[in-house]
């Protein structure tokens, strides 16, 4: 009855193609970057790919890349603690990112050595919903001198109040951060992304491949999405691309009235910047009623979580998603097949395997390692855990290969910026619909 | 006038579940006489049966005919639970207990779905069609148009039967005056749940229809009962008709306040709509209807006499006090690191719940503003802080006086509005300030709260990142603790202080009886407004305690659902007594009580949710068998105990014998 709404990818497509192609040339002539077809050029505009799967740097080979050594730790001896704070328990919360750190855990103690030999073992501490939480669990951190370093899941409250009390006494290692401010925080460092990196992308995205002279976004009018409204608006308005924005009330079910008067139906790109469940299905089952034509593109993998999917009723909205990392529905690509099988043989279930917070989770606490290794391995101390995170410089598991901590002044914590856009062609498959971008703004 | 006319038209589909539950609220208050807090939830339970049903959730999967009926009927035996548990047995209760009752059906109804159908939404079968119309050149779904339909419909169906039939006659009839209905050998037990039923049925049904249009949600549906609460008062709690109206302009509202967002004139902050405009609205129209449509609502002649929980005297203090106190400076030093901070938390929340102790125990009106106040206390610290510079102590006294004086006007604006009404006045007011303030990037905390530098006085630090640390030599230091300590001391004194003063028989006077205080020559207002002054004082401590104790301030702790779970906890264990907030502080979020069930008990993370279940459940227990409260029941046995041993003793030395018993 209505129309795809992604009739015109096709197009987009073919457009993209071009853009790619023209990207190469001029990549490869201004930064002479012949040895790699990766990503980004400086001014923000995406590279070209011939084929999605071509990653030579994608990372496979986790014992290469953890610096471990295949087997099992050796359980007698101690183990190497680190940290892991997620918002779980509440109305709004995202277990599967534990139990992707959990399958993390015991993949490397199971096949990876541990590190050095030792078990890793993992000292959770959940935030539900509030900074009670969050200073619970930075009194848990800081307090306990055998972690070692402190990972941060997804984690929309409490952050705060966590490092209020951890004070830079211990590295945090995040892979996105949902705050600009996180990354002005000292010993942070985020790996995969934040709003600035996010929406700097999302403007690239939208100029370079949407060609959009008009973008609709509608959003909850809390603290975070008022605030990453203010940086896609600066992001596009330097571009040139009008935005038109609409907030509503977080707890308002039903979304048409808020997206029409956003423009959804005459607009070039419409952006839901939505991230709970409940936004998330009121969003699509809004855009959906209104059979909207223009592409439409969600920042993160929030609306493409299994709540969503299951709120929608067995899938999850068929739009654009830009993500920072990889996202493991698109098989087609070297490191998800790989991913798949080793998390596979770490009993991580099937449907947390495939969640993103999972995959986020599995790959921040296989860069720990990395680092605990480096850092002397149970020798390590929370300084030369630090150090080791400075210098890495990627690719980054299952994300961009360009990693560089220190690289934006304003921002010393944030270490990966770069975006991706994957394509949900319905069945719960992706595929990658551009290269790593990196963003316009920062 | 095309665009207002679309606008207004997409505004029906919000505007009907709004009805939906104002009629729930409606019916409610015309059968048993409560405002029913969980009328947005009764919405909830029929999406989530009927999705369930559709899907096979129970093992087997219904056509949407027979899983609607089966959904209605089960609604019907929800509203017969409902009415048996929370309804029935508080006939004798006060309107504030009744109120608070449907709160614990609240939190116990939305942690069981929570618990059973988890935290994620669902996707309702669609019932309706999917169709959509061209309006004006824009598709907007048909199904919105229908579900309006169907509550107009519904509306007028209920008015009908409640003015011509016989059980309306009788429902009219027991509202007005329940013992005359009982002499006319009408039952008021029989109408009551008449009206439950009809009203969980009606809601209920809406409430299927609705969910296949806006999804299932355990999280937003309860919340839409604040707007249904706005147009039943408009309605007086009497009319179908006026609560569906204005239900409907309330949804049609919303909508134009989105298409005005975007117009030049609209006012803006760094580009963006100023957030919460539609919440703040809501608070004004509902002041607007209080001021407009009299003092409140039509007062029912009820069959059985109404009672407060009783206040009981607070003597011994410093023998009752001491032990507590002392044992919780050595706690603070011995304790390891959860504990010590968990006992802190625990401190600063019983100063919150002292606030419920006065507001609602002492004065009898129940205010549920008083977290959002400490709110804006907490918040008004950080930017004192951050922007002008001005730390402890300035900048906590202008916090507290900025927050107590909010409160006093919001108290005012409900002067005219007596006990239970005010919970809708500051229902609203709490929503505002959390949509209006908190949320707003420059005025509240941004994208992860706002930060708090620990108070220093003369060079010491007095926070909790102090160098003197407790024997396992971690924070938090021990001597923000007894900072905390000691503020909580001296105003639990002051609060059970204020009970044996002038002022406190003059709010207890203003509790019982407005209108013979006044009579007595008691200035009602004067009370009120100072009851609210001392309450939001209180709040506004514990607001700015808060802040520096997580150092940080973010609009999360600070919702409405923790707000009115709070206000459960401290009416289980009692409302009119400082004991009580001690309690229901200590089993504050992040206080002890939650922190032992987290270590020890309960699922690390299902703490909240079992928590909530906890305090549902413990609500209707507590009201149907201590309906003063756990702690004040005790206080009272020991009080009459005392009572009899000196009349014993007083007996003994005239040398006669008590003779038999009352």
């Amino acid at each position: 009855m209505h129309k795809d709404v992604f009739a015109d990818i096709p197009a987009y497509r073919r457009t993209r193609i071009a853009v790619a192609g023209l990207s190469v040339v001029l990549g490869l002539v201004a930064g002479g970057c012949a040895d790699s077809d990766a990503t980004a050029t400086a001014g923000g505009s995406t590279s070209p790919r011939s084929s999605s799967s071509a990653d030579p740097w994608a990372v496979t080979d986790l014992a290469g890349y953890t610096g471990g050594k295949s087997g099992a730790a050796d359980t007698s001896l101690s183990p190497v603690k680190i940290g892991w704070v997620n918002q779980q328990g509440g109305s709004l919360e995202y277990p599967s990112a534990t139990l992707g750190a959990q399958a993390a855990v015991k993949y490397i103690n199971e096949k990876l050595g541990g590190v050095d030999g030792h078990p890793l073992e993992l000292s959770t501490c959940y935030v539900v919903d509030s900074e009670q939480e969050g200073n619970s669990c930075g009194l848990k951190m800081a307090n306990d001198d055998d972690i070692k370093a402190v990972l941060v899941g997804t984690l929309i409250n409490g952050g705060q109040s966590m490092r209020a009390v951890i004070q830079g006494s211990k590295p945090i290692l995040m892979s996105n951060s949902i705050s600009t401010p996180d990354a002005k925080g000292k010993n942070v460092f985020i790996f995969n992304g934040n709003p600035d990196s996010i929406f700097g992308g999302l403007a690239t995205y939208l100029d370079d491949e949407v060609k959009a002279k008009s973008v609709a976004v509608f959003y909850p009018q809390d603290a975070q999405s008022i605030d990453g409204v203010d940086v896609l608006r600066k992001d596009l308005k330097k571009l040139g691309i009008k935005l038109k924005a609409v907030g509503f009330d977080p707890a308002t079910t039903n979304l048409t009235a808020a997206a029409v008067a956003a423009g959804v139906q005459t607009a070039d790109a419409v952006v839901p910047l939505v991230s709970s469940p409940p936004n998330c299905v009121a969003a699509a089952k809004a855009l959906e009623s209104l059979a909207v034509k223009a592409p439409i593109v969600s920042t993160g993998s929030f609306c493409f979580s299994n709540a969503v999917a299951q709120g929608l009723g067995g899938e999850a909205p068929k739009w654009l998603q830009l993500s920072t990392q990889t996202n493991v529905a698109d098989t087609t690509l070297t490191d998800v097949r790989a991913y798949l099988k080793q998390s596979e043989s770490a009993s991580l279930k099937t449907d947390a395997r495939t969640d993103s917070d999972a995959t986020l989770a599995w790959s921040l606490v296989m860069t720990a390692t990395k680092f605990l290794n480096a850092a002397g391995g149970a020798d390590a101390t929370t300084k030369t855990v630090a150090k080791a995170a400075t210098s890495f410089s990627g690719p980054m598991l299952l994300g961009s290969e360009t990693v560089k901590c220190g690289a934006y002044t304003d921002q010393p914590g944030l270490c990966g910026a770069q975006s991706r856009v994957f394509e949900h062609t319905g069945g719960n498959t992706f595929s990658a619909a551009t290269d790593w971008i990196t963003p316009s703004g920062l | 006038m095309e665009t207002l006319v679309l606008f207004a038209l997409l505004g029906l589909g919000s505007g009907a579940v709004i009805a939906a539950i104002a009629l729930g609220v409606v019916l409610s208050w015309r059968g048993s006489g409560s405002i029913n807090l969980a009328a947005g939830a009764t919405v909830m339970v029929a999406g989530y049966v009927f999705w369930a049903l559709r899907t096979g959730f129970f093992g087997f999967a219904l056509q949407t005919v027979p899983a609607m009926i089966l959904t209605l009927l089960f609604m019907a035996l929800y509203a017969v639970v409902v009415e048996l548990v929370a309804v029935r047995p508080l006939r004798s209760a006060s309107p504030l207990a009744k109120l608070v009752a449907s709160l614990g059906v609240l939190l116990l109804t939305q942690a069981l779905v929570l618990l059973i159908f988890g935290t994620s939404p669902l996707n309702s079968p669609s019932v309706l069609t999917s169709d959509v119309v061209s309006v004006f050149g824009v598709a907007v779904p048909e199904a919105q148009f229908i579900l309006a339909g169907i509550v107009v419909v519904l509306a007028c169906g209920l008015a009908v039967v409640y003015r011509f039939t016989g059980f309306g006659l009788a429902t009219r009839a027991a509202s007005e005056s329940e013992s005359s209905a009982a002499l006319a050998g009408l039952s008021p037990d029989a109408i009551s749940l008449g009206n439950s039923v009809l009203g969980h049925v009606a809601t209920g049904f809406v409430g299927v229809l609705a969910a296949s249009i806006v999804g299932l949600s355990a999280t937003t549906l309860p919340l839409l009962i604040i707007p249904a609460l706005a147009a039943a008062l408009f309605a007086r709690f009497t009319s179908f008709g006026i609560a569906c109206a204005v239900s409907l302009l309330i949804g049609i509202g919303e909508s134009l306040l989105y298409q005005a967002s975007n117009e030049s004139w609209f006012p803006t902050q760094n580009g963006s709509a100023i957030p919460g405009v539609q919440q703040m609205a809501e608070f004004l129209l509902i002041v607007i209807a209080l001021w407009w449509r009299g003092s409140g609502l039509p007062l029912r002649g009820d069959l059985v006499e109404r009672s407060l929980p009783m206040v009981p005297n607070q003597d011994r203090l410093v023998v009752r006090i001491a032990p507590v106190a002392i044992a919780c400076a050595v706690a603070l030093v011995v304790l390891p690191s959860d504990f010590r901070q968990a006992v802190i938390t625990g401190l600063v929340a019983t100063i919150l719940c002292l606030s419920f102790v006065v507001i609602m125990g002492y004065v009898g009106q129940l205010s549920v503003v008083q977290l959002a106040l400490a709110g804006v206390a907490a918040f008004t610290l950080s930017h004192l802080g951050a922007e002008y510079g001005i730390g402890f102590p300035l900048g906590p006294v202008l916090a507290i006086a900025t927050a107590t004086v909010l409160g006093v006007l919001i108290g005012a604006s409900a002067l005219r509005v007596r006990g239970v009404t005010l919970v809708v006045v500051t229902l609203a007011a709490a929503i505002a300030i959390e949509q209006f303030i908190f949320a707003n990037p420059d005025w509240g905390g941004g994208q992860t709260g706002a930060s708090v530098e620990s108070p220093t006085l003369f060079g010491f630090n007095l926070g909790t990142d102090a160098s003197f640390r407790g024997l396992d030599g971690s924070q938090p230091s021990p001597v923000f603790g007894f900072l905390a300590l000691v503020v909580t001391v001296l105003l639990y004194l002051f609060v059970a202080n204020l009970r044996r003063g002038d002022l406190g028989r003059r709010m207890l006077a203003v509790r019982s009886n407005e209108r013979a205080a006044a009579a007595a020559g008691v200035n009602v207002r004067a009370v009120k407004i100072q009851g609210f002054a001392i309450a939001s004082f209180l709040a506004s401590v514990a607001g700015v305690l808060y802040a520096y104790d997580f150092r940080t301030v973010s609009a999360n702790s600070y919702d409405t659902m923790t707000a009115l779970a709070l206000v459960a906890s401290v009416y289980v264990l009692g409302v009119t007594l400082g004991q009580g907030a001690v309690l229901a502080g200590f089993g504050a979020a992040g206080a002890v009580i939650p922190l032992i069930l987290q270590t020890w008990v309960l699922p690390e993370n299902r703490v909240s949710i079992y928590m909530q279940l906890i305090i549902g459940a413990g609500l209707l227990i507590q009201l149907r068998f201590r309906p003063d409260g756990l702690l004040v029941s005790s206080a009272l046995k020991r009080e009459r105990r005392a009572r009899a041993s000196r009349a014993e003793k007083a007996l003994s030395v005239v040398g006669a014998k008590p003779q038999g018993g009352v």
